[in-house]
């Protein structure tokens, strides 16, 4: 992963995540995140709309957007690493689909969805600190 | 230190586990909603 360690290169990323959401330009932000260090296999998971998950990669976005305004380097990070692992998880779940095991399609849906729902909701409870925590 | 909520017990969890657990509340026909609830509810510690 590509470490993510100043503060210019998070006005960039800003910037950059705010403009396309703006244009609802998915396909830009995730060769975007490709420049970050993310793999193509890895990023084409939420570029299927057959498996409803633009949605989603929407809101790991905003994620990404509104802990820029209220976390330190550090803690910016650690949510990059978590985001990371939804990408790894969710991208394994979908490679068992195809590999030797050939996991059924309901049991894969049903498997991504459960976790999109712990990881999306660990993401924003981590945001939810950090933005109590600088209220504070 | 905090306890691991049962959000981050899962992100932290081998993929094996995680689809034991899944397999168990299919079994049980937990929906996708309650779960999404469950992990909202799930507050930090």
């Amino acid at each position: 992963m590509t470490a993510i360690n100043n503060q210019e290169q998070w006005i960039e990323i800003e910037m950059h995540l705010n403009n396309q959401i703006r244009n609802i330009n998915v396909l830009e932000a995730l060769k975007y995140f490709l420049d970050l260090g993310f793999d193509e296999a890895e990023l084409s998971i939420f570029d299927n709309p057959e498996l409803e998950l633009l949605d989603k990669w929407q809101a790991y976005v905003a994620v990404l957007l509104s802990i820029n305004k209220v976390c330190l380097e550090e803690e910016k990070y650690e949510i990059m690493i978590l985001i990371r692992r939804a990408f790894e998880k969710q991208n394994r779940i979908i490679r068992r689909l195809f590999s030797e095991e050939k996991t059924p399609v309901e049991e894969t849906l049903w498997e991504l969805e459960f976790t999109q729902n712990y990881f999306y909701a660990t993401l924003q409870s981590q945001v939810d600190n950090l933005q109590n925590n600088n209220k504070k | 230190m905090k306890t691991p909520t049962l959000r981050t017990k899962l992100a932290d969890a081998p993929d094996d586990t995680t689809r034991e657990i899944i397999k168990l509340l299919r079994k049980m026909k937990v929906t996708q909603s309650q779960i999404h609830k469950l992990f909202k509810d799930d507050s930090d510690k």
